[in-house]
């Protein structure tokens, strides 16, 4: 399975995450897998619109806890949720918040790091 | 006060860029290499501020071979107390990552700097890989740092606007264009550079999960192809037929 994670800002999807669940439904469709995406927060978008861009479902980590970004908090959910859900892949957007994690997941996931 | 700053070389602006013919390597022939100009200009020379203002040392170092000490000692002559150059060629972002954050973890240093990203690869992932593998805090992108006792307050350049962020020390930090100002070395400071101590440490041994396979450059950008203003009708065939915008 290919996890995106999807940024938001107040409340509503940012346009990067709408890019990396298009491009994590392309990798998903090169390996045969499902591409789903990864919501945190209680203020995230409607889930319902990465649906059109190819996620087949969408997991929510709905606490207050993770309204405001931490890249350490983050990295430690993100990457929990990958190794309970089974993600070979994990996609995140190029974005301050994407870049800030991509290195810390890394580590954590014991995974190697494309970027760009 | 502790300070460790990574410093990267890399191929200066101006080098023309291109590959092996397998395209599995970037060619050095003639390339002229500099210090990573994020981390001089900013996360070096705010790390050589703060010292003047608050005490205590800035150290440098550096993944790379015995042909890199001329970044090196520039970095002693714009300011930093000593250096450190860890033996080895720099191979991946984790393999970087993994000697740094092996260094720092015995050296107690309060604040780890490191540019927003090198000019090259520009990966900007190596502050995150050191934060996470000495569980600290990490703020990327950072414009603007003051002190207050072990409490920073720290700009950091956001999509649409700039955030402001209080972390207790140590954290890494990666420094953006605002954080300093660019310093040249000085002649004294170029001398005092040759007397101060480059320690040569052996790398540690990392597990690689990332290897670079292919290079190749991207596609030459197309021509620009001038119309007489006074030729409309060529320039909507041309907008029609070939941009195909029309």
């Amino acid at each position: 399975m290919v996890l995106v994670y999807a940024e938001s800002l107040n409340g509503q999807f940012k346009k990067a995450a709408f890019e990396a669940v298009s491009y994590g439904k392309k990798t998903a469709d090169v390996l045969g897998v499902p591409c789903e995406a990864l919501i945190l927060g209680t203020q995230a978008g409607n889930a319902a619109e990465l649906g059109k861009y190819g996620a087949a479902k969408v997991h929510q980590v709905s606490d207050a806890g993770l309204d405001a970004f931490d890249s350490q908090v983050y990295a430690a959910v993100i990457a929990d949720a990958a190794k309970s859900l089974g993600a070979q892949v994990v996609v995140l957007s190029h974005s301050s918040t994407g870049k800030s994690l991509a290195g810390r997941l890394a580590v954590r996931l014991e995974a190697g790091l494309g970027f760009q | 006060m502790k300070i460790l700053v990574c410093i990267s070389q890399t191929p200066d602006t101006t080098a023309k860029v291109s590959f092996n013919p397998e395209g599995t390597a970037f060619n050095t022939n003639g390339v002229q290499f500099i210090m990573n100009p994020y981390d001089e200009w900013y996360a070096l020379v705010r790390a050589c501020e703060l010292k003047e203002a608050n005490g205590g040392s800035v150290t440098a170092i550096h993944v790379g071979p015995a042909a890199n000490e001329t970044t090196i000692r520039k970095a002693l002559a714009i300011g930093a107390d000593d250096a450190v150059r860890v033996d080895a060629e720099a191979t991946s972002t984790a393999f970087v990552a993994a000697q740094l954050a092996s260094y720092a973890k015995e050296g107690g240093f309060d604040l780890i700097f490191l540019g927003k990203e090198t000019i090259d690869y520009n990966g900007s992932e190596v502050g995150a890989m050191i934060a996470e593998m000495l569980d600290l805090p990490y703020i990327s992108y950072a414009s603007k740092l003051d002190l207050n006792g072990n409490t920073a307050v720290v700009e950091r350049e956001i999509e649409g606007g700039v955030e402001e962020l209080e972390v207790d020390m140590p954290f890494v930090l990666s420094a953006a264009k605002g954080m300093a100002e660019q310093r040249i070395p000085n002649m004294r400071g170029i001398m005092m550079a040759r007397q101060k101590p480059l320690n040569v440490v052996p790398p540690v041994e990392v597990a690689e999960t990332t290897k670079a396979t292919h290079f190749e450059l991207p596609p030459a950008k197309a021509g620009v192809k001038l119309v007489d203003p006074e030729n409309m009708d060529e320039l909507v065939r041309l907008l029609h037929e070939e941009a195909k915008v029309l």
